[in-house]
């Protein structure tokens, strides 16, 4: 007897199918849930690609037992998007590693567990103060420091050379940098060819420099305890008016030079610039870009050097699954043979301090450089919440400086004020 | 006496079949539209993070929108690029489409040429722009320099970097008004044109005095999809200028996903998403309202 579909028996199949998919998609998370696997949520992409992969792979083989679900995101604002989002949906990955701005964010949130209880048998004192102060909200380790960048004076040796000036020894000072940045300026008509020092390319950049210079200067960005703003002082003017000269009385750069994407198009991996300000990730695209590129210390206003670091974090979701295994994997990956190995791999700094000093670490030309350059980076931090905020309204007064729009006290004050009003609203 | 036949009553019952062969369409429509579109304006009312507890705080974020310089300076941005892209657009769409509609040898393949930037990665095309406005090796200020004039920071001087990219845009968008124009002007019929002819009007004359009339509803429609597309203006921003310089590119649609994400004040965010929808609400039923006059 052959079986005819009707409409009604169709109709009734999608009907009945409809209705059982709650019950199936329920099913399945629940089989989900209980699957024991560490699921991994890494911003280990770009030049540090290879490096995460190895590490991975690495722990997979240390650790059978534990199943590594890893997935990979381009930026960390993307990690950021799909981390909001799960939260909200009160789900989420066991692990994160993440620029450690977002990490405050989560952690803020109570959405971080505590690392200080999960990491009980780590000797946290082993490790780069300067890095760890990013992964603290008060007493509390809630974040910790996988690796950082470090900033340094960024030189290309041949415009240096060019212009009468050893690159084997920087500038010592504030003034030396000025005469520097004016000696090595290439001009043809209104047409800047090589600027003596590039600014920044973005709005991030625009705000490492002004915290270089202001921490140059004698200044921080936050008071110790992070409650009230303290760039607007005579430190913050005389960094900013500093970025000024540079501009309008040295000549030796244009306003917006540089502003635009990164990469091959920055001006410096195109040799059109003699100065920087550098991190461990300009290394590959500056020798990409055929540059005699090499790495000092940053001067201080008075003589002496500055830097900062800016790490990238693991965070263990608070209420995670899988707590125990997010705890193994940061363990494995701050060990010190695995450290010496990112860092090798990726030439980011390593957190742990004997990883820094490591033979094979120091035998890395351009690695050492900005391991030295960490060791000048203050152990404070502004981690703060509102950090983001308060990066975009910096960056905005000190754009508005180099556009002659506004005057480096008044610029100042300005963002000094929205962003005391941002840290007492949080607080 | 022609007998009248009353429609037959159709009851729901008879009709369940139908319901239940919409019923999927009309649950995806409604869990990926209304239902975020409701949650947004919920949300404007709050300060969710997604991180702290939830507020109910009333009208405090239209109010803070008020006095938010920098949302004051998106929404002119925002306004500038709009009146920027949309009229050289239609200008341009229609001038196009009018050239190549007369049987001219070629017109083929510059109708494909023409509409081929909208078919274009909007990432691609951002990508080969900001090599165009490089101000230092890139083709646009190596050409203004061969010509003895001064090169110019296209991206890089907040008076210069909105309009370069309202260029861009234009060039993306053209294509589409030549293409819907295109389609207009078939409709108009060719004994306007021979009537015109015929009392010895002028070209500029029966250009001005048939063809833009003939195709105002044309124009009409085409005014209120590049208003609602450039009001949402992103993509572009997000890859060549990130907002800047000193904010100059600046859209409402960028503020809100950097409030929302960057800064992660959903609720905020989602005012300004709100306030956002109602203005392109208010276009697109003035629009409608419009068309709908000049039907009647």
């Amino acid at each position: 007897m052959t079986k005819h579909t009707t409409r009604r028996k169709f109709l009734s199949g999608t009907v009945a199918g409809l209705a059982a998919m709650p019950i199936l998609m329920s099913a399945s998370g629940r089989a989900l849930a209980a699957d024991q696997q560490l699921i991994f949520w890494s911003q280990l992409a770009g030049s540090k690609k290879t490096a995460g992969e190895e590490l991975e792979k690495a722990f997979t083989a240390a650790h059978p037992e534990i199943t590594l679900s890893s997935s990979l995101y381009a930026e960390p604002s993307q990690l950021n998007e799909k981390m909001l989002t799960a939260i909200n949906g009160n789900t989420g990955p066991d692990l994160i590693v993440q620029h450690w701005d977002y990490n405050l964010i989560y952690a803020s949130g109570g959405k971080l567990a505590d690392l200080g209880k999960g990491l009980s048998g780590v000797d946290v004192a082993a490790y780069d103060p300067s890095l760890l102060a990013y992964g603290r909200q008060g007493d509390t380790l809630f974040s910790m420091p996988l690796y950082g960048t470090s900033r340094g004076l960024g030189l290309n040796r041949k415009l240096l050379s060019e212009a009468g000036l050893n690159p084997d020894i920087g500038p010592k000072n504030w003034a030396e940098l000025r005469q520097w940045a004016k000696a090595a300026t290439k001009r043809n008509g209104p047409m800047l060819q090589a600027a003596g020092f590039q600014l920044f390319q973005n709005d991030l950049e625009a705000f490492e420099l002004f915290t270089l210079l202001l921490q140059g200067a004698g200044g921080s960005l936050l008071s110790a305890d992070l409650t009230s703003a303290s760039f607007a002082g005579p430190e913050g003017v005389k960094a900013l008016t500093f970025i000024q000269q540079l501009v309008y009385e040295d000549k030796a750069t244009d306003p917006g030079f540089a502003f635009g994407p990164g990469g091959m198009s920055n001006p410096f991996n195109q040799g059109r610039s003699a100065l920087t300000i550098a991190g461990n990730y300009s290394t590959n695209n500056a020798l990409k870009g055929g540059i005699d590129f090499d790495v000092l210390p940053i001067p201080k206003e008075n003589g002496g050097f500055t830097s900062l670091v800016d790490p990238f974090c693991f965070g263990v979701r608070a209420g995670a699954e899988n707590e125990a295994a997010a705890m193994k994997f940061i363990e494995f990956a701050i060990s010190p043979e695995n450290q010496v190995a990112f860092a090798l791999a990726s030439k980011n700094v390593p957190a742990l301090k004997a990883a820094q000093q490591d033979a094979a670490v120091q035998a890395d030309k351009y690695l050492a450089k900005f391991v030295e350059t960490a060791s000048y980076a203050p152990p404070t931090a502004p981690a703060t919440p509102v950090f983001s905020r308060m990066m975009t309204l910096v960056a905005r007064g000190v754009q508005e400086v180099v556009y002659g729009k506004s005057t480096p006290e008044t610029a100042l004050k300005a963002a000094s004020d929205e962003v005391a009003s941002l840290l007492l609203k949080r607080s | 006496m022609a007998f009248e036949q009353k429609p037959k009553e159709v009851s729901f019952q008879q009709n369940w079949s139908a319901y239940a062969f919409l019923a999927p369409a009309l649950v995806i429509l409604f869990m990926s539209l209304l239902l975020p579109a409701a949650a947004t304006l919920v949300m404007s009312f709050t300060d969710v993070s997604f991180l702290h507890p939830t507020n109910w705080v009333g009208f405090d974020n239209y109010i803070k929108l008020l006095a938010d310089e920098k949302f004051g300076q998106a929404v002119a941005n925002t306004i500038h690029y709009t009146l920027g892209v949309t009229f050289p657009t239609m200008a341009l769409g229609m001038l196009a489409a009018v050239a190549l509609n007369r049987k001219v040898p070629g017109r083929i393949a510059f109708r494909t040429i023409f509409y081929l930037p909208v078919l274009t990665s909007l990432i691609a095309a951002a990508v080969v722009w900001a090599y165009l406005y490089e101000p230092y090796a890139g083709p646009l200020n190596n050409a203004l320099a061969g010509l003895g004039l001064t090169p110019r920071p296209w991206l890089q001087d907040p008076s210069l970097a909105l309009n370069s990219l309202i260029v861009m845009a234009i060039w993306r968008d053209f294509g589409t008004a030549m293409i819907i124009y295109l389609a207009g002007l078939q409709d108009i019929p060719n004994d306007v044109y021979e009537a015109a002819r015929l009392d010895g009007a002028p070209p500029h004359k029966i250009f001005f005095r048939i063809t833009v009339p003939m195709l105002s509803s044309v124009t009409f429609y085409l005014l209120i999809i590049l208003i609602v597309q450039t009001f949402q203006v992103f993509g572009a921003i997000y890859v060549m200028t990130q907002g800047g310089p000193l904010g100059s590119t600046e859209t409402v649609v960028y503020q809100m996903y950097q409030t929302a994400f960057a800064h992660t004040e959903f609720g905020y965010g989602a005012a300004m998403s709100t306030v956002l929808f109602l203005t392109i609400l208010a276009f697109s039923l003035i629009g409608t309202r419009i068309m709908k006059r000049k039907d009647g």
